[in-house]
């Protein structure tokens, strides 16, 4: 991963297959918050606190455009906001470092776009503000497939991700489809493997050719030292995926 | 007969013809296109029979338990 600082243009923001950037959001960030509880006891001769270990995270969005095209902000955020206990969390996954293999991105297990806000005032074109809440968990990771169309099966074993050693922990993959035309099935996979010569399916994502989708699948137990992405095409078209992965 | 084994899970690997030039490489992502262009990879679905594998793939693949060993063909030893 390249070390250094990242400027407007290394931002990433894809909620349930929509790519929110597409709407010129002006200011994206996301907070993980660590609960922490009072542990000050009697005769203790300072405050103190311990993290509780849970961690979760809010992400703000400001400034995107108002826009009723298809895929745009207006079909991304205004069935969202949960109006039932029953309402379905939505697959979430940021990043602040760009759109490359092995740059870390955070998925989040469930969001609910818990507020959308649109703004009118002279002068300017209608603006958008989203915030999403989280339930479950946070999954720090890497980006092993960035968004980009395809137009055939393909696979990213000639650039994995390179943990230097295996983990035992498993891992949770996320996929995020902006586009797709054409295609019968689509499916997504990661890969893994310890010697970088031969590699195996660690887990799939369930075949979808309708955009757009997104879907977080959860894995146990070893991952192996490399990892990578294949997708799966049937037919003819295009799609665009994202892909990252978090181990355990 | 090297003992056959069968894939657990889908699985890819270079041909025995191309495993060498892989190995040498120091594996699939120390190759550069054109060295990748030459090779051929081979890709074997869950429960089919994973022939040729390269040998030093198939410790860790059976530790993880993603090939299992296979008794021979009926007909065959």
């Amino acid at each position: 991963m390249a070390v250094g600082k990242f400027g407007p243009a290394s931002g990433i923001l894809l909620v349930d297959g929509y790519n929110i950037l597409s709407n010129k959001l002006t200011s994206l960030s996301e907070k993980a918050i660590s609960e922490l509880t009072d542990t000050t006891g009697i005769g203790d001769t300072a405050y103190e606190t311990t993290p509780v270990g849970k961690v979760t995270m809010e992400v703000v969005q400001e400034g995107a455009f108002f826009d009723t095209t298809a895929l745009y902000s207006h079909a991304a955020f205004s069935g969202s906001v949960p109006t039932s206990p029953q309402a379905t969390a939505r697959i979430l996954c940021v990043g602040f470092a760009g759109g490359t293999i092995g740059y870390p991105m955070v998925g989040c297990e469930g969001a609910y776009t818990d507020s959308y806000e649109v703004l009118a005032e002279l002068g300017n074109l209608q603006k958008v503000n989203a915030t999403y809440a989280m339930t479950g968990t946070r999954s720090a990771g890497v980006i092993l497939q960035p968004l980009a169309a395809q137009t055939d099966s393909w696979d990213t074993t000639s650039s994995p991700v390179d943990n230097t050693s295996s983990s035992s922990a498993g891992g949770v993959g996320f996929i995020q489809c902006t586009a797709a035309s054409g295609f019968s099935s689509f499916v997504g996979k990661v890969r893994h493997s310890a010697d970088d010569v031969t590699y195996s399916d660690l887990l799939s994502f369930t075949d979808n050719v309708t955009a757009p989708f997104a879907e977080r699948v959860s894995v146990s137990g070893t991952v192996h030292r490399y990892v990578s992405f294949t997708g799966i095409i049937s037919g003819t078209g295009s799609i665009t995926i994202f892909c990252g992965f978090s181990r355990g | 007969m090297a003992e056959r084994y069968r894939a657990v899970v889908d699985l890819s690997y270079p041909a025995p013809g191309s495993v060498k030039a892989v190995i040498a490489a120091g594996g699939m992502s120390k190759m550069t296109e054109a060295q990748r262009s030459k090779i051929i990879i081979k890709y074997v679905k869950a429960g089919a029979y994973a022939e040729s594998l390269p040998e030093k793939s198939i410790k860790w693949l059976l530790k993880g338990g993603l090939i299992k060993a296979a008794a021979a063909p009926k007909g065959r030893r």
